[in-house]
């Protein structure tokens, strides 16, 4: 349906509402009374009709609805009381009935007065009926009940709309498939309506995660927070005390590199010993050796929320600098990081946590017009994933103005194509020499643009990407490796230039003497092998890197190997995004970027 | 080949937003019901793969007829149409068979979203 259609569905789908709703109380005027069947007619009819005023927008129509329904839904269960009410029920009709004709004429009216006799009502009726309008307060548990028992902690998407239902799905879900002893809140206190922000489990052992996990992907909204014995917090246990020591980083370092090398010469080892040829001894120092790995990965991790004092001070100065209301929520902070990778993040989240609270959240009056909170949010959400950790700065604040980022980008010839998708152009806010001294000032300056954030995440071997609602808010999301990431690589130089391969793909290296080259230079001949030559034009050619593709080898000529090893492996930055070639680049010390060959590219290209 | 979908709601304007959401080739719309009674009648004609169900309808709830339907079939997957302020009853439904729910006034994503929980 056209959104003309659904005008024209919606207005003559109210007025026949209203004419059997005008029906039906005309026939109460007569019988002064009215049976079960008509209140509910009435009830199903008023909350059709606030379904829909809402999804057309019209929420003042649909306020009047929702009221009416409440109070039908008193009257059917007090029918005596329909007399007393019908003035009113009347009243609102009667709103209803004019909104809609204004609606159609495309006309406003204000159903505020009635709205407020009707709220009026509403309030009266829940304190005659001494219904319970606060959330009931959770049940006092005896913790010695939970003694023994495994705790399992939930947390509810703040989004959500509806968290008492979305608790009582997961509970069901859950109880169907591990036995549940007890919950917090229980789903008797959900169906009395507690909304919960968090709640608890508590089952006889340690839940199998697929379960779980399982079970949260088919309930949506719920996040799985932490689990763990049950713990009373009454403080009358003792705390076991943690000892600390101060250890310089680089000694940790140093550790890890020890180790690292450690694991290739056990690797190779191994290798030597050819496959199931281990004995037991070996066997149980190959064990003891992956436990000490572990152990000393661990020493490299931090929890992320050493960082959100800082994040957390930032906002309120920025915040208050520019006399706004900021709030900082961070969730999942206690999960683990790489030190040195959580060190390098920290610049980036400032700088995004500044551009928010300077460009993104409204002043306090903006918000209200628009009918925000007058506080604004940034969220930051930690989550380990399969192979990152991702991290979302999240702001509802006006979103990011698309027409702004055109105009800047297009001042700055940064651009030529006009017809860019809409990804396309959020993306702008990456490139090199986008935000300039004018826009970030002192608060959201200080020379550090988006693009240098996008070059230290890629620095990580992770990426960012940023989703933006206009009036609505931003996203960001970085996805960071565990660790950083690296590649084996073989470094070749060629006429000054140096290039790396990756040595998953280099089946070997052929000096100048072991090797012929054919006539035509097109290709390198090994006793009776014939291998295709990248640059045979190259004359002065020394060493043969020998690439293999799935079906067949190619040869590239090099004056010179200089490095054959493990690298630490970054993103292409935009400007090479161009070349097909390249895909990722490398830095090894002492020698700048080198970027990554993709070797199936050129065998396809010869291939053409 | 198309799901098959049966839309139960007692309201043209609400069975036509929902028509709108599940105006795609991944999806067919095989029927729609004004009641709950009409609901399970046409469920058991049609056999559809979805039934979208509004919650508040005549003669038969959509609780009512979500209840008989789960008796009839384990795998249709029923997805209650609510709107806010109705939790104890979309929790009812659930207790009656409904595998998920969505909030009027609600958006074809969100609606996509919850669907495809169910569909592989």
């Amino acid at each position: 349906m056209s959104e003309s259609e659904y005008r024209s569905v919606f207005i003559s789908e109210v007025k026949e509402h209203l004419v059997e709703i005008f029906d039906r109380l005309n026939m109460i005027e007569q019988k002064g009374a009215a049976g079960d069947d008509v209140l509910f007619d009435l009830f199903r009819r008023f909350h059709t009709l606030k379904g829909m005023s809402n999804t057309m927008g019209q929420t003042g129509m649909g306020e009047v609805a929702h009221l009416l329904e409440e109070l039908l839904e008193y009257i059917r269960k007090n029918p005596g009381s329909i007399l007393s009410f019908r003035e009113v029920i009347m009243k609102g009709v009667n709103s209803i009935s004019l909104e809609i004709d204004n609606y159609e004429k495309g006309l406003k009216f204000g159903s505020e007065e009635v709205i407020s006799e009707l709220s009026y009502i509403s309030r009266a009726i829940k304190d005659r009926l001494n219904v319970q309008v606060t959330q009931p307060s959770p049940e006092q548990i005896d913790s010695k009940k939970l003694e023994g028992l495994y705790e399992i902690i939930f947390e509810v998407n703040k989004e959500c709309r509806t968290p008492s239902v979305r608790a009582f799905m997961l509970l069901k879900e859950l109880s169907s498939r591990i036995n549940i002893i007890h919950s917090e809140p229980t789903s008797e206190m959900l169906r009395q309506g507690i909304k919960p922000s968090r709640f608890r489990v508590y089952t006889k052992e340690k839940p199998d995660y697929n379960i779980i996990d399982a079970v949260l992907k088919r309930t949506g909204d719920i996040m799985f927070v932490s689990d763990g014995p049950y713990k009373a917090e009454d403080g009358n246990k003792p705390v076991r005390t943690v000892k600390y020591i101060r250890i310089p980083f680089e000694r940790i370092e140093e550790l890890s590199s020890g180790l690292d090398e450690l694991l290739l010469l056990w690797n190779k080892y191994r290798y030597s010993l050819g496959e199931n040829n281990l004995n037991p001894h070996l066997s149980r120092l190959e064990y003891g050796f992956k436990k000490v790995l572990g152990y000393a990965e661990r020493l490299r991790t931090v929890p992320a929320s050493s960082i959100v004092p800082k994040l957390t001070a930032l906002t309120e100065s920025t915040a208050r600098s520019l006399n706004k209301n900021v709030k900082l929520v961070v969730q999942n902070e206690n999960i683990e990081i790489d030190k040195s990778i959580i060190d390098r993040l920290e610049e980036p989240l400032l700088h995004i946590i500044r551009n928010s609270v300077y460009h993104g959240i409204e002043s306090s009056d903006e918000r209200i017009m628009s009918n925000k909170p007058p506080s604004g949010i940034i969220e930051i959400i930690f989550r380990e994933e399969e192979e990152y950790i991702s991290i979302t700065v999240r702001d509802d604040g006006r979103g990011i103005d698309r027409d702004k980022i055109l105009r800047t980008a297009r001042e700055k010839n940064l651009i030529k194509d006009e017809n860019l998708a809409d990804d396309e152009i959020l993306e702008l806010i990456f490139v090199p020499g986008f935000s300039t001294v004018s826009e970030a000032d002192m608060t959201s300056g200080r020379g550090f643009g988006m693009d240098i954030v996008r070059n230290v995440v890629w620095q990580t071997g992770g990426d960012i990407s940023v989703k933006s609602i206009e009036k609505e808010g931003t996203e960001i999301v970085l996805r960071i490796p565990y660790q950083f990431a690296s590649k084996k690589v073989v470094i070749g130089e060629i006429g000054g230039f140096r290039y790396a391969f990756p040595v998953s793909q280099v089946r070997c290296i052929l000096r100048n003497n072991d090797i012929r080259i054919s006539d035509d230079r097109k290709s390198v001949i090994r006793g009776e092998e014939r291998i295709s030559l990248l640059n045979g034009g190259y004359q002065k050619a020394q060493i043969f890197i020998i690439c293999s593709g799935q079906e067949k080898s190619i040869a590239v000529g090099m004056d010179d190997i200089v490095f054959v090893g493990e690298t630490r492996l970054y993103k292409v930055p935009y400007v090479l995004k161009s070349s097909k070639f390249i895909n990722s680049m490398v830095i090894v010390k002492g020698i700048c970027p080198v970027p990554v060959i993709s070797t199936e590219f050129l065998m396809d290209e010869r291939n053409l | 080949m198309p799901r098959k979908v049966l839309i139960v709601d007692d309201a043209v304007f609400m069975r036509g937003l929902i028509k709108d959401v599940f105006s795609s080739p991944e999806f067919e719309i095989v029927g729609e019901a004004t009641n709950g009674i009409e609901g399970v009648e046409k469920f058991k004609e049609l056999k559809p793969d979805i039934i979208i169900m509004d919650i508040v309808m005549p003669f038969k709830s959509g609780i009512e007829a979500t209840r008989e339907i789960r008796q009839l079939s384990g795998n249709v997957i029923i997805i209650m149409c609510s709107a806010l302020g109705q939790e104890t009853l979309v929790m009812e439904a659930i207790e009656a068979g409904a595998n998920d729910f969505i909030v009027k006034p609600f958006k074809k994503d969100e609606v996509m979203t919850v669907v495809s929980k169910f569909i592989k």
